[in-house]
C-alpha cells in the first residue's frame, strides 16, 4: 500500500470518508436525548417507542442515551420501569428483538425538579457532563419539550441560564411541540423569549404533519415527476380542496379545546403547511433552507384576512347533538367540561387566495372539523373543465387526489368511454394506494426525531413560517373571539359542516364526497 | 410495527404459460381485494435443492419490491414447462403473485420473458451456486434492472445497463454502518491516515461477504489493493454463515476495532496516543429476506459496490493464480 501524505489521508480534514456513500448522509453523532415531561402521555405513547425503534434499528449512533426530566420524583431506576411499560403497552412500538428491551433499559435516566429554578437544569448539566465522558467527549443533546406550552419559556429560560444552549462542547438542540404559541403576539413573545436563548438554527418547531410519509410523497410526486409540474397553475387549475376531518369528538380534551378551538388546533398548522406544500413553488434543492424557503414565500402571497373580509372567506360551524356509526351523540356544548354555551368554533372552512403568478384567481379551500362522518385528510387538485364539450352529457373535472390518511395513496379522475354503442363517457378513477407498497409506515416521530438528532431542519417549520400562518389566521381568531355566531351549533355531528360552507365554495363547485 | 397476516394463501394452481394470468386473476377474484401491487418483477432462479430456501427468502419479501415473484427452477423437465401459480400473503396484509415455473434453461427462457408484468422494475436474482450461462441469463440481462448474485465466485461482472447488487455486501450493511460511526468524531477521523492493515472474522466457511467489506474500506481509504494488508479469520461468534464477526483496522499506535458481543450487540473500542474510546453499537443481524429487500431498495450509489467489487475480486484472482 502507498502511503499518503498525511495531509491529504481521508479523514485528514476531519470529515468521515465512510459517511460519503452511506444509505442516510450521515447517522447521529454520540447524543442524549433529554426530554422534558417524560412521563407525559406523548412521550409515553409516541416518542419513547419511536425512540426505541430507531435505537433498536442501529440508527441512532454508536453512544446514545436518554435523560427524562419531570416535575414528578422518581429514582432513575423507576423511570427505566415506566419507559419499560410504556414500550410494552404502545401499539406504536416495534416488536423488541430478545434481550433488546433490557439493552435499551441501560440507556435511561431520570432527574426531576422544579422547572422555574436551576437545580434541575444543574442535574441535567452533570447528565450531559457524565455522557461526554463516556461519548468521546462530545456533549450533544436534544432537548425535547413535551410539555404544556406555558413551561416552554421557563425550561428555554433555565436552559439558557446553565449554559445548556451553548455548543462550544458539542451541538445543542430544541424541539419545542405545538402549539407554538396562541395567537400572533403569544407566538412573537415566544419566538423572542426563545431567540435570548437559542439561535433559529437551534430550533426545531414539530408539526408531526410534517413527518407523515404520504405528506412527504406529496413533494415526491410533485417534483419527482415531470408530468405534473406544467399542470401545476392558474391555466389547468380550476380550484383546489384540502380537507382534514375527524370523526371524534373531545375525548376529554375540553379544557384544552375550549382555549384552543379549531383555528388553532388544527388550520394555523396542519392544515396551511399542507397548502404550502402543494402551493409553493419548486425549491432550489431539497434541503432545509430551499423548502422552507418556499413555503414562507407563498404564505406570504395569500391575500390577508383581516376581521372586516372573514365572513367573504371563511364559514365557522360548531356540531350538536347527532348521529355517527349508528349512535347517537351528544353537541359540543354537552359534552363534559365545556361551557355552557360555549362558541368555541369545531369546524372551519377557509378560502385562501393566492396573489402570485402561478395562483391568481385560484382559490384554495380549506376545511376541518370535528364529528364529521369520517376520519380522512386529503389534498384533491381539482382540474378546469374541457374547453368544449364534444359528447353528450356534461362535462367533469379530472381531480388530481392526495389521500393523507387514511388509505394513503394518489388517484386521479378522469373521463372514459363506456362501453356499448353510444359514445356516452363517465367518470372513471385511476388509484394509486400506499398500501400497495405492503409495508408498514414508519411513525412520524422517529422520522421526526431522527432528522432532529441529524440537525436536517426540513421537516420544522421555521420562525417566519409560524409568524406568516398566525398572520393569516389573526382575522379568523379575532372575528371567532369577538363576533361570536348567533347560530351554533350548526351541523349535526355525523355530518360534513354547516350549509355556510357550502355557499362558501360556491354555486359551480362542491366539495368533495369522501 | 408490521402485524402477522391473517390473510390465507391462495393457491398453488397448476396451469400452462398462456393460461397463468388467467389462473392470477381468479385468485385474485377470490380476495376481493382492490389493491394489487405493481410494483416490478422479481424473476429468482435457482434449482430444485435450493428452492426451498428461495421460497422462504421470497415469502418475506414485501411487495413494495416486487408485486410479481417469478421462480424459475433450471433442473425442470426436459422438454416441458410446468407452472403453477400462487398468491401470497404478505405481512403488511395484502398478496403478492407467485409463479413457480419448472422447465430447463431454454424453457424457462421462453416461458418467463412474456409472464414479466410489463413497465416495471425487473429484478433478477440468481439463487443457485452453478455459473450461469447461455440464453437464459443472457436475455434476463437483456432486460433487468438488476442482477443480484454471489458476485465473486459467478462471472457476472458489472454492466452499464443493469445494476449488479450482491446479498453477501447487503447484509453488512449494519457493520458498514458501525464503522462508519467510529470516525464520525472528527478527532477518530483524523486518525484515518495512520491506518495501514485491515483484518476481519467471519461465522461460518464464507468469506465473501468479508471480502466485499474489505475492498469498501480499502476504496475508502484510497489503498490501491487488498493485497497484503487484510487478513480473514473464521470465528465462531453465534452469527450467521458468511456474516462479519469482527474487525480491526490497525497502523502506527492506532487501534479500531468491532467485535460481536452476543445478540445484536457490537463492542467498539478506538485506541490512539492519549485516547481510549469505548463504546456499544446494536448491529441488527439480516435475514435472507431483509437482505434480499435491501438491495431490491438500492439504497447506495451502485459505483460504492463496483469499487469494493474490483478490489475484492482482484484479490480473488491473485490468490487463484498462486
Amino acid at each position: 500500500m502507498n502511503a499518503q501524505h498525511p495531509a491529504l489521508a481521508p479523514g485528514a480534514d476531519g470529515h468521515n470518508p465512510f459517511r460519503a456513500a452511506m444509505r442516510r448522509s450521515r447517522a447521529p453523532e454520540p447524543a442524549t436525548l433529554v426530554i422534558f415531561g417524560a412521563t407525559g402521555d406523548l412521550a409515553r405513547r409516541k416518542l419513547l417507542p419511536a425512540v426505541f425503534g430507531l435505537w433498536q434499528d442501529g440508527l441512532l449512533g454508536s453512544a446514545f442515551n436518554i435523560v427524562g426530566v419531570g416535575r414528578q420524583e422518581m429514582t432513575d431506576e423507576g423511570f427505566k420501569d415506566y419507559a419499560l411499560e410504556a414500550l410494552r403497552s404502545s401499539k406504536e412500538t416495534d416488536a423488541p428483538q430478545p434481550g433488546s428491551l433490557e439493552k435499551f433499559r441501560e440507556l435511561l435516566y431520570y432527574e426531576y425538579g422544579d422547572f422555574s429554578g436551576d437545580e434541575v437544569y444543574d442535574r441535567v448539566r452533570q447528565e450531559l457532563d457524565r455522557a461526554g465522558d463516556a461519548h468521546g467527549g462530545r456533549k450533544n443533546a436534544l432537548f425535547y419539550l413535551s410539555t404544556p406550552p406555558s413551561l416552554f419559556e421557563p425550561i428555554s429560560n433555565g436552559l439558557g441560564r446553565l449554559g445548556l444552549a451553548d455548543e462550544s462542547e458539542g451541538w445543542r438542540r430544541i424541539v419545542i411541540e405545538k402549539p407554538f404559541g396562541r395567537d400572533l403576539t403569544s407566538a412573537r413573545e415566544l419566538n423572542g423569549a426563545i431567540h435570548r436563548v437559542w439561535d433559529e438554527s437551534q430550533v426545531y418547531r414539530i408539526d408531526h404533519y410534517l413527518g407523515k410519509e404520504t405528506v412527504q410523497n406529496l413533494m415526491a410526486i410533485r417534483f419527482g415527476n415531470a408530468i405534473f409540474e406544467p399542470l401545476w397553475n392558474r391555466a389547468m387549475i380550476d380550484h383546489v380542496q384540502i380537507t382534514a376531518a375527524e370523526d371524534l369528538g373531545l375525548e376529554g380534551r375540553a379544557g384544552y379545546y375550549e382555549e384552543a378551538g379549531v383555528v388553532r388546533d388544527m388550520l394555523q398548522n396542519h392544515l396551511l403547511q399542507l397548502f404550502a406544500l402543494t402551493a409553493m413553488e419548486p425549491p432550489v434543492a431539497f434541503d432545509a433552507g430551499a423548502i422552507r424557503d418556499e413555503k414562507v414565500k407563498v404564505l406570504r402571497a395569500v391575500r390577508p384576512i383581516p376581521a372586516g373580509r372573514v365572513p367573504e372567506v371563511a364559514a365557522f360551524g360548531q356540531y350538536g347533538p347527532g348521529t355517527l356509526y349508528g349512535e347517537a351523540l351528544p353537541g359540543y356544548r354537552e359534552e363534559p367540561g365545556v361551557r355552557e354555551g360555549s362558541t368555541t368554533p369545531t369546524y372551519v372552512a377557509v378560502k385562501l387566495e393566492v396573489d402570485n403568478w402561478r395562483w391568481q384567481g385560484v382559490p384554495f379551500f380549506l376545511r376541518t372539523g370535528k364529528r364529521l362522518p369520517k376520519k380522512v385528510t386529503e389534498i384533491a387538485v381539482v382540474f378546469k373543465r374541457p374547453p368544449l364539450g364534444m359528447f353528450p352529457g356534461g362535462l367533469e373535472r379530472n381531480v388530481l387526489a392526495f389521500r393523507i390518511q387514511p388509505d394513503e395513496g394518489v388517484s386521479l379522475k378522469f373521463s372514459s368511454k363506456s362501453p356499448g354503442q353510444e359514445m356516452v363517457l363517465r367518470e372513471v378513477v385511476m388509484d394509486f394506494r400506499y398500501d400497495a407498497f405492503g409495508a408498514p409506515l414508519e411513525s412520524p416521530y422517529s422520522r421526526l426525531l431522527l432528522d432532529a438528532m441529524l440537525g436536517d431542519a426540513t421537516l420544522f417549520p421555521r420562525e417566519d413560517e409560524v409568524d406568516c400562518a398566525w398572520q393569516l389566521v389573526s382575522g379568523l381568531l379575532d372575528t371567532a373571539g369577538n363576533t361570536p355566531p348567533q347560530d351554533f351549533p350548526n351541523y349535526p355531528a355525523g355530518t360534513w359542516g354547516p350549509e355556510a360552507a357550502d355557499e362558501l365554495i360556491g354555486p359551480d363547485r362542491r366539495w368533495r364526497r369522501l | 410495527m408490521t402485524p402477522p397476516t391473517t390473510l390465507p394463501l391462495l393457491g398453488p394452481v397448476e396451469t400452462s404459460v398462456r393460461g397463468a394470468q388467467a389462473a392470477l386473476d381468479d385468485l385474485w377474484a377470490q380476495t376481493q381485494a382492490e389493491t394489487r401491487a405493481y410494483t416490478g418483477n422479481i424473476i429468482a432462479l435457482t434449482v430444485g435443492r435450493h428452492l426451498a430456501r428461495v421460497e422462504e427468502a421470497l415469502a418475506g419479501l414485501e411487495g413494495r419490491y416486487a408485486g410479481r415473484q417469478i421462480i424459475g427452477v433450471m433442473d425442470g423437465p426436459p422438454g416441458e414447462v410446468r407452472v403453477q401459480v400462487s398468491l401470497v400473503p404478505q405481512p403488511g396484509g395484502l398478496y403478492i403473485e407467485r409463479l413457480r415455473l419448472w422447465a430447463d434453461p431454454e424453457g424457462l427462457q421462453g416461458a418467463i420473458l412474456p409472464l414479466l408484468r410489463p413497465a416495471t422494475v425487473n429484478h433478477v436474482w440468481w439463487g443457485a451456486d452453478t455459473r450461469p450461462e447461455g440464453v437464459l441469463l443472457s436475455e434476463l440481462t437483456e432486460i433487468a434492472d438488476q442482477v443480484i448474485a454471489d458476485s465473486l465466485t459467478l462471472d457476472i461482472p458489472p454492466a452499464r445497463h443493469y445494476a449488479l447488487a450482491d446479498l453477501g455486501w447487503s447484509r453488512s450493511a449494519g457493520w458498514r454502518e458501525a464503522l462508519a460511526q467510529l470516525f464520525d468524531s472528527p478527532d477518530a477521523a483524523r486518525q484515518l491516515g495512520r491506518v495501514r492493515e485491515l483484518r476481519l472474522t467471519y461465522a461460518g466457511d464464507n468469506d465473501l461477504p468479508a471480502r466485499l467489506f474489505a475492498g469498501w474500506v480499502a476504496s475508502t481509504l484510497g489503498w490501491p489493493s487488498l493485497e497484503g494488508v487484510t487478513t480473514y479469520r473464521p470465528q465462531d461468534c453465534g452469527r450467521e454463515n458468511g456474516d462479519l464477526c469482527g474487525l480491526e483496522l490497525r497502523g502506527e499506535g492506532v487501534r479500531f476495532t468491532l467485535r460481536a458481543a452476543g445478540g445484536d450487540l457490537v463492542r467498539s473500542e478506538c485506541a490512539w496516543p492519549g485516547m481510549t474510546r469505548r463504546t456499544e453499537l446494536n448491529v441488527p443481524r439480516m435475514t435472507l429476506a431483509e437482505g434480499l429487500a435491501r438491495v431490491m431498495a438500492r439504497p447506495e450509489r451502485r459505483e460504492v459496490f463496483e469499487r469494493a467489487w474490483a478490489l475484492a475480486r482482484a484479490q480473488l484472482e491473485a490468490e487463484r493464480a498462486r
